[in-house]
């Protein structure tokens, strides 16, 4: 399996990264807006390999719902199908509806990303 | 002129017409009372006066005959009633006072109470061309009248003295009867005077009320198409209002989304970090993960800081005051001076205008601003950083810029720069509330603001702002 996080901001990066090293022992691969990681999947990436995305919703150049937007062109002509997690700092629950109503969002997840509730999540959908 | 009073200004002819209309059907309907009034005495006094020419002719014509005294008596009830018209209108037009043509209206045995009508009547149409018609017709009977009497003081003498024959009597039978032929014929020309005077006036009347109606029916027309007007006018602005709470709403909506976002992400990050510190604590990684904990704190203390002074820049009075532009921008380079950054950047200042007049609290605002982004993203690896700043007059504008040589901004990110709360990079301490404040603030100063910008080569700020002749205080 093959991890991709999408976040801007360089301290989550970490959480995130660290998280996933510890629990997965796979290293992810970062970038820092929705249009580096459709430059990645389209340019690097094994359409092959399962791929779970970690997605934020506020970043510059090109946002986490704007990236879904090209992401489902690029999965139809393409062919494959990412497991998607969106995490964001938002407590909006517009952001929540308008993630969970995407067929590829697996779940929304609420910032703070924590040890414990991030491996039941990653259990739930057989991650883990 | 605040818009009630424009409104009564618009609607002040619609009014001035209704009003004239009324005014002139009260007029002249009042005129025509009058009128009618007077052509009914007239009318009223003519027939009583024919009635008593022909009476006095008919009793002295059976006086000649029957010698009664009571038939005489009659007669010179008759011609006294005649006489005393006669003497009316004579007293009339060399204008008696009032006693007098009273006195004149009880012998001719008509109503005092009608004096009115006659003086008013006469005093309006004398010299009118009708009026003169009928004073002529009277001045024609005049002459008539007087000799009947004579006639009868002869007849009265003769039979008091048995003088009068029967011949005699056949020949002033005759003359009485030729007198009273003439009146005859006086009295309906008379009275077609009279009556023709009474439907001009009908005829007036009609065509008169007709129009003025017209200019009353107009007049409202006038203001109701100003009322309509008016409504139409109200419910634009209503409108215009609705839309206008509607942006401002949607703006709050955007304004509340980013600031719990922006204010909740550096804590979500601390979180983090504290869980994973919690978890798997590597001692090697202490620094790095206490000094990330700073930054976030940093970041969030800034954007606090920000997000009040755009609250502050909102509700902040505009007062134009004389500004010495080299003095606020030493003020400005002084409380930003101490930085790290801003000690190796050289401040240059090309100030074309010095002295001017601007809301120097805003002005202050922006240009802190400006500068601090400048030192915040100057290039370290130029070989020598500058902030350019220059003012110059143009037509009536004043045109500052801030230049300078950082590491500038990319194409795709510029048009969003001054949106609300972007941020094209989380890795410095901006938080992209910087330079949506500063355009917020320079509308406020009802001035504009343009970006140029090249990635690495550096970036330009342009600012416009109105120019202040005079003495202005607001």
């Amino acid at each position: 399996m093959v991890i991709l996080i999408v976040e801007d901001n360089p301290i989550d990066q970490l959480i995130t990264k660290k998280l996933l090293v510890n629990l997965t022992g796979i290293t992810p691969v970062v970038v820092t807006n929705g249009k580096e990681a459709l430059h990645w999947l389209q340019e690097t990436h094994n359409n092959k390999q399962k791929l779970l995305i970690l997605l934020d919703i506020k970043m510059p150049v090109m946002d986490g719902f704007e990236f879904l937007e090209e992401l489902s062109e690029l999965t139809l002509k393409a062919n494959f199908k990412p497991a998607i997690l969106m995490l964001s700092s938002s407590i909006d629950t517009r952001d929540k509806e308008k993630a969970n109503a995407n067929t590829l969002v697996l779940e929304f997840i609420e910032k703070p990303l924590q040890k414990e509730g991030f491996i039941e999540i990653l259990k739930k959908h057989n991650l883990y | 002129m605040p818009p009630s009073l424009h409104f009564i200004k618009r609607n002040s002819l619609s009014i001035l017409l209704v009003s004239l209309g009324s005014l002139l059907v009260v007029i002249f309907n009042y005129y025509t009372i009058k009128t009618t009034s007077g052509v009914r005495t007239y009318i009223n006094a003519e027939s009583t006066f024919a009635k008593a020419q022909k009476n006095s002719a008919i009793y002295l014509l059976a006086y000649l005959y029957d010698n009664e005294e009571s038939t005489w008596e009659l007669y010179k009830k008759n011609l006294d009633y005649a006489i005393g018209t006669r003497e009316f209108r004579v007293k009339l037009l060399s204008g008696a006072d009032e006693h007098q043509l009273k006195q004149a209206l009880i012998k001719g045995h008509h109503r005092v109470e009608d004096l009115d009508n006659y003086v008013w009547f006469y005093k309006n149409f004398k010299g009118q061309a009708f009026y003169n018609d009928l004073t002529e017709l009277v001045e024609r009977g005049n002459p008539l009248l007087t000799a009947l009497e004579k006639l009868g003081e002869k007849v009265r003498i003769r039979i008091k003295n048995n003088q009068l024959s029967k011949n005699s009597a056949d020949a002033y039978a005759t003359d009485i009867l030729e007198i009273n032929k003439e009146l005859t014929v006086i009295q309906y020309l008379f009275s077609d005077e009279l009556s023709q005077i009474s439907r001009s006036v009908e005829k007036t009347l009609f065509i008169a009320n007709g129009l003025f109606v017209l200019i009353i029916v107009f007049g409202g027309g006038l203001y109701f198409i100003f009322i309509i007007n008016k409504l139409n006018k109200s419910e634009e602005n209503l409108k215009k209002s609705y839309n206008d709470l509607q942006l401002a709403n949607l703006e709050l909506d955007k304004f509340v989304y980013s600031v719990s976002h922006d204010l909740r992400a550096p804590i979500t990050s601390i979180m983090g970090l504290v869980d994973l510190m919690k978890h798997d604590l590597n001692p090697d990684e202490l620094p790095e993960y206490l000094k990330m904990i700073e930054e976030s704190l940093q970041r969030q203390d800034d954007y606090i800081k920000k997000v009040l002074s755009y609250s502050k820049n909102k509700r902040l009075e505009s007062k134009i005051v004389p500004v010495n532009f080299n003095e606020l921008l030493d003020e400005i380079l002084n409380d930003l001076r101490f930085s790290k950054k801003a000690q190796q950047i050289e401040f240059v200042k090309e100030l074309e205008l010095n002295a001017f007049k601007a809301d120097k609290v805003r002005l202050r605002i922006v240009l802190s601003n400006l500068i601090a982004n400048a030192i915040e993203h100057s290039d370290e690896t130029k070989e020598k950083p500058i902030v350019t700043i220059t003012s110059k007059k143009q037509k009536e504008v004043i045109i500052i810029t801030v230049k300078d040589n950082g590491i500038g901004i990319k194409q795709e990110h510029l048009e969003k720069v001054f949106s609300m709360f972007y941020s094209g990079n989380h890795s410095q301490t901006g938080v992209g509330l910087g330079l949506y404040i500063v355009k917020d603030t320079v509308e406020n100063m009802k001035g504009e603001i343009g970006i140029d910008s090249t990635y690495q080569k550096g970036t330009t700020i342009t600012l416009t702002i109105p120019y202040y002749n005079g003495n202005i205080n607001s």
